[in-house]
């Protein structure tokens, strides 16, 4: 039991190193590469000269402070458009993943045709919906859902029957009835495989409704886009492009969160082996100083 | 002598392989006294664990009977307690959630259940880490946590299938003078697999020595010497003799 003692220093100091290493990891390091980028990018320009197709960041940014509120007009009805969509493909998929997973043959009749409705091009079908269902916001709801609800299906089919077979075997020993097994063990052990499918559902959302859009529609970043493009005007299109990237870190960033909140045991574990890959590098680093 | 608490008559077990029929278990009888400590030792793939199975309910024998407590509960669930040698806590569980999973599972009133846990988390060394998740707790500790979760799910027999198998040599040694003081304050019965001679003597009321497949009981050997034992000490050392004979 010595080896128990002696996991109590760590612990104390664990959170403060922790939160440096992390801030570093996560933050400074994704946004300095992107900053650097950003300046290449308008170094280009000023050596080279503005190019109409290319404009530099600074005309991008110039671009989006006069059409702000223009831009934020158009992405309201996008944002909600993929919102409903994701929340929709979100139910539905549910749905089915509990259907194939509760009967094992249905698999076997389902699975082909959800792979099959994601060859199918969606901008080639997307007129299709705009016909049946008018101009509105249905359309663009049903385009997003269709793009979501395929990682959402396959990770929660899989994830829940990728479950530890000797905790289930724990359980039914106890005499666990199934509803048990599914709400102690397989679900929460989905739960990863699930939030996997979720996250890359949200990050297609809205890219989803800006297609739904495109093929026509009365508002929305898609028809901004079509019309600033008709004009050349490549800074705004840009513009409105920087605000799709956006919206979509947001929802993106927002199921990050929410899984954040929702699996804290998964993130404890998370911190444990960035303290250690952190310990080792330094304890490299002191050993080649030493040699 | 006290009354037999588990009697495992006949039992035998056949599977279905590449080639054929394959033999498993022949015609096993073993029978485990009320508060004693009862190990099975064996070659590896002899067939224990088909025999935990069945002591399980997971499994039902081809031929035999398990009877607790005067009863048949062959092919029964939920009469033992099970510790794999995986801990197999759940990572989602914080440590106390996790100890009281039998009660959730039998609807027992969970609060209680975890009044209870938590009053035994400092004998099982637990103290301070009930709202920890498992994944920061060191191995020797989180064995700790499933034996309690065992322990906690208020059966007569608890079954421990190679539990310390995974741990290091240090800390298996403190494991298993540790756990029989948890045997003697909670007086279960325990029957217990592990393929190491030295831990069947150091623990056992009595030990059963199961031949290469098909198995069958090769040996019955019950360790009369006082505990805390030495295992070094010439008796001890005339024990590990027979067994090891036994296996040859």
């Amino acid at each position: 039991m010595n080896q128990d003692k002696e996991k109590e220093p760590q612990t104390i100091n664990k959170p403060l190193r922790n939160w440096r290493f992390r801030f570093i990891k996560n933050i400074i390091m994704p946004f300095s590469f992107i900053i650097v980028i950003l300046f290449a990018w308008e170094a280009y320009g000023v050596v080279f000269g503005e190019n109409r197709l290319l404009p530099p960041p600074s005309r991008i940014i110039n671009a989006f402070v006069e059409t702000r509120e223009l831009l934020f007009f158009h992405a309201k009805y996008t944002l909600i458009e993929a919102a409903m969509g994701f929340l929709l493909a979100f139910l539905v998929s549910v749905f089915l993943a509990l259907l194939i997973d509760h009967f094992k043959l249905l698999k076997q009749a389902i699975y082909p045709l959800l792979v099959i409705s994601q060859t199918v091009p969606i901008v080639a079908i997307a007129p299709l919906f705009i016909v049946l269902f008018g101009f509105g916001i249905l359309p663009k709801v049903i385009v997003v859902a269709l793009m979501c609800f395929f990682p959402i299906v396959i990770s929660m089919v899989e994830g829940l029957q990728a479950a530890d077979k000797d905790m289930v075997d724990l359980l039914r020993v106890m005499d666990a009835s199934n509803w048990q097994i599914f709400r102690l063990v397989r679900f929460p052990a989905a739960l990863v495989s699930i939030f996997s499918g979720i996250k890359i559902a949200a990050a297609y959302s809205v890219m989803g409704a800006v297609i739904g859009e495109w093929v026509g529609a009365r508002y929305g970043l898609g028809l901004f886009m079509i019309l600033v493009q008709k004009s050349f005007r490549t800074d705004q299109m840009l513009a409105a492009i920087a605000v799709i990237t956006a919206a979509s870190l947001l929802l993106f960033g927002a199921m990050e969160l929410l899984q954040r909140l929702l699996m804290p045991w998964y993130y404890s574990k998370g911190d444990g082996e960035d303290i250690f890959v952190d310990q080792k590098r330094e304890r490299k680093v002191v050993n080649e100083e030493e040699g | 002598m006290p009354e037999p608490l588990i009697e495992i008559n006949g039992i035998s077990k056949s599977f279905k392989g590449p080639e054929g029929i394959l033999p498993t278990l022949r015609e096993i009888n073993m029978s485990i006294e009320k508060g004693s400590f009862v190990s099975i030792i064996g070659p590896s793939g002899c067939g224990k664990s088909t025999l935990f199975n069945i002591i399980c309910g997971l499994i039902t024998p081809d031929t035999g009977s398990v009877v607790i407590e005067g009863k048949n509960v062959t092919g029964q669930r939920g009469v033992v307690s099970y510790m794999p040698q995986k801990d197999l806590l759940f990572p989602w569980r914080t440590i106390i959630d996790n100890v009281v999973i039998g009660s959730l599972i039998e609807g027992r009133p969970v609060e209680e259940s975890k009044k209870r846990a938590r009053e035994l988390f400092g004998v099982f060394g637990l103290e301070g880490f009930e709202n920890s998740y498992p994944a920061t707790l060191s191995g020797g500790m989180r064995q700790r946590a499933a034996l309690m979760r065992t322990v906690l799910c208020e059966k007569p027999i608890m079954l421990l299938d190679e539990s310390f198998g995974g741990l290091d040599a240090m800390t298996r040694r403190n494991m298993q003078a540790w756990l029989l003081n948890i045997w003697e304050r909670f007086q279960r019965s325990v029957l217990f697999i592990t393929h190491d001679i030295e831990e069947a003597l150091y623990l056992s009321d009595k030990v059963y020595v199961l031949t290469e497949r098909p198995a069958e009981v090769g040996l019955e050997l019950v360790v009369d010497l006082p505990r805390p034992r030495v295992v070094t000490s010439p008796e001890f050392v005339e024990y590990k003799k027979k067994l090891l004979a036994a296996l040859e």
